[in-house]
């Protein structure tokens, strides 16, 4: 909704929501270190910067974790919505947390030898066959690069010039980089250990985060009424059936999905596309005369689709009609987004 | 949230009953986390009992020895050598083999094996004391371990051992650290050696490659001088061992 770029929109919710996030980093690692260090027998705690990798390490997990439980966790529940809202934040300190991590391991690990550190520690298990001759190290890395290119181009710039589609393309490969990351942990940590907890508690985390998802997929699936197909006007109901304010969304005979939004005795479509990264306006609300989208707030004028000035972005529009208090829907388009010409 | 109430929207203040909500979610979050991480900060391997004192530099006299890789004689048996980093001592030492020597540096100590990172090295005093040579049993034996990097087992890095240390060991071993192999014969003796050729020279690149892996490896255990040895032949590759 930005007419130019600004480093961060920034409002009270992130300033909070990243000093929140900032404190609660810097305690997860120091009471990793100090569990480290107070139960280990005097003089056999681990060297203070393998300490600090590991907690480091951890705590990206846990931080990776609930970047990846959010996302169903706000499908479930609207309650969630506040976690969703700053994810991108939480993603960026997630990388800063791994980006220390990379730097300790590399340091330590790779470091003071005869041969370039990164080197060192990717090319270690070349021989070895029960790991398919891949270095654990490597898993990490890989994870690291797409966590890189996913914090790098994790600005509206980068989500306006790729185009919603290509960005959302990029930034799924957060599941891959995750299967990385178990990788490294199952190929590294976990092989060198007598116990299964750690092995355990990797698996517990693995598998709530498929469950969320499945969950969340699953009752999306059954949700969505969408029933009203079929040629000419769409048929989306009731009008009274609808929440005031808030919106029903039909899938057309071409399958675009319109969002169909009731305010008192009258109702408006548009599509249930946002501009901005494609979030579910129809599951938002008309806030002030503007159709609000529940993802990041971006707002559209109900009837012309167009954001209130300074704005200059646009959704689609389509005509609706009111008969025997049923809603009806011209599935043509009455207006066209921003992008569309 | 019933319908009647307004969306969340970042940017408009939050109702009283989202924000509760909100902080016991995140609350809740967190602490599953920490749990979960002390859990594994608790369970963590043990790092072993290496130590190395960095706060005293000391200083130890004896006997320069280049091979199988540099250490020092003195009277309280032997005590190996390397520079800081990664490195191995063979550059500082192949002039002064056999010869008497002062060296001063920090301790590395697990056990009663014992290592010293050379901060400085004095002039050679005295003849030159006769070459060592490599003294093997008889009998070939398997053992059941770990080849190691000394410098990091006896202290310089904690954990020094395990597939997590492997790229490290390897840099090191390449660098010139003497290996160790650290493990059980078959009748459960535990052997902690320095690992070298039967003929007293360094090991192969190719055995080194097995560094920080479980292995069966065959040799004999020997000495040279006071050090304990377990000598491989080059060709004699570890295999796996579980
Ligand atoms: S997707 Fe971001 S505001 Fe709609």
């Amino acid at each position: 909704m930005s007419t130019s770029y600004r480093l961060v929109q920034w409002n009270t919710h992130k300033k909070v929501y990243d000093l929140l996030v900032g404190l609660a980093i810097v305690l997860f690692v120091s009471v990793l270190v100090g569990v480290s260090i107070m139960t280990s027998p005097p003089g056999e705690s681990a060297s203070p910067p393998i300490v600090l990798m590991r907690a480091l390490g951890v705590c990206a997990i846990v931080l990776l974790h609930i970047i990846l439980a959010i996302g169903p966790l706000a499908r479930l529940s609207p309650r969630f919505a506040p976690l969703l809202y700053n994810r991108r934040h939480l993603g960026v300190a997630f990388f800063l947390v791994a980006a220390m991590h990379f730097v300790v391991a590399i340091g330590f690990y790779g470091g003071f030898g005869v041969t370039n550190p990164l080197l060192a520690l990717l090319s270690g298990r070349y021989r070895n066959a029960d790991t398919f001759g891949i270095p654990f190290e490597f898993y990490g890395f890989a994870a690291f690069v797409i966590f890189f290119l996913m914090a790098a181009t994790s600005h509206d710039f980068w989500l306006h010039n790729l185009g919603p589609r290509a960005w959302k393309w990029l930034h799924m490969l957060v599941y891959i980089a995750y299967a990385l990351v178990v990788m490294h942990v199952a190929f590294g940590v976990m092989q060198g250990q007598t116990s299964l907890t750690i092995a355990l508690i990797v698996t517990a985390g693995a598998l709530t985060i498929c469950a969320l998802h499945l969950v969340a997929g699953f009752r999306q699936v059954v949700r969505e009424p969408k029933a009203f197909v079929g040629e000419g006007w769409v048929d989306a109901g009731v009008l009274s059936d609808i929440p005031d304010t808030r919106a029903r969304v039909v899938r057309t005979h071409n399958n675009q999905e319109i969002a169909v939004f009731r305010r008192g005795d009258t109702a408006h479509a548009v599509t249930n596309r946002c501009i901005h990264q494609g979030g579910p306006l129809g599951e938002g609300q008309v806030i002030d005369g503007c159709v609000t989208c529940p993802w990041h707030g971006y707002q559209f004028d109900a009837g012309t689709g167009c954001s209130p000035p300074p704005f200059t972005d646009r959704v689609r529009t389509y005509d609706v009609r009111i008969e025997n208090g049923r809603v009806l829907v011209n599935p043509e388009p009455k207006s066209k987004g921003s992008h569309e010409h | 949230m019933s319908t009647d109430e307004r969306i969340y929207v970042g940017y408009l203040p939050m109702s009283g009953r989202l924000r509760t909500f909100t902080l016991i979610a995140v609350s809740a979050l967190l602490l599953a986390g920490l749990v979960a991480s002390g859990i594994v900060a608790y369970t963590l391997r043990r790092s072993g009992t290496g130590q190395w004192d960095t706060s005293q530099p000391v200083t130890l006299s004896g006997v320069a020895r280049l091979r199988p890789y540099p250490h020092l004689e003195t009277l309280d048996g032997p005590v190996l050598l390397a520079e800081p980093g990664k490195h191995g001592a063979q550059g500082r030492t192949a002039n002064i083999d056999g010869h008497e020597v002062m060296v001063t540096g920090t301790t590395l100590m697990r056990g009663t094996l014992r290592a010293l990172e050379i901060t400085e090295v004095s002039a050679p005093s005295g003849e030159r004391v006769g070459p060592t040579s490599i003294e093997l049993g008889a009998d070939e034996i398997t053992l059941l371990g770990e080849i190691l990097d000394s410098k990091c087992y006896l202290g310089a890095m904690k954990p020094g051992d395990g597939p997590t240390h492997k790229a490290c060991a390897i840099l090191c071993l390449r660098g010139g650290i003497a290996p160790l192999f650290v493990g059980e014969t078959e009748a459960g003796e535990v052997i902690v050696a320095v690992l070298c050729s039967p003929d007293g020279s360094p090991v192969s690149e190719e055995i080194i490659a097995f560094a920080g892996e479980t292995v069966r490896v065959r040799g004999r255990i020997g000495t040279f001088g006071s050090l304990q040895v377990f000598a491989v032949a080059p060709g004699a590759l570890p295999a796996a061992g579980d």
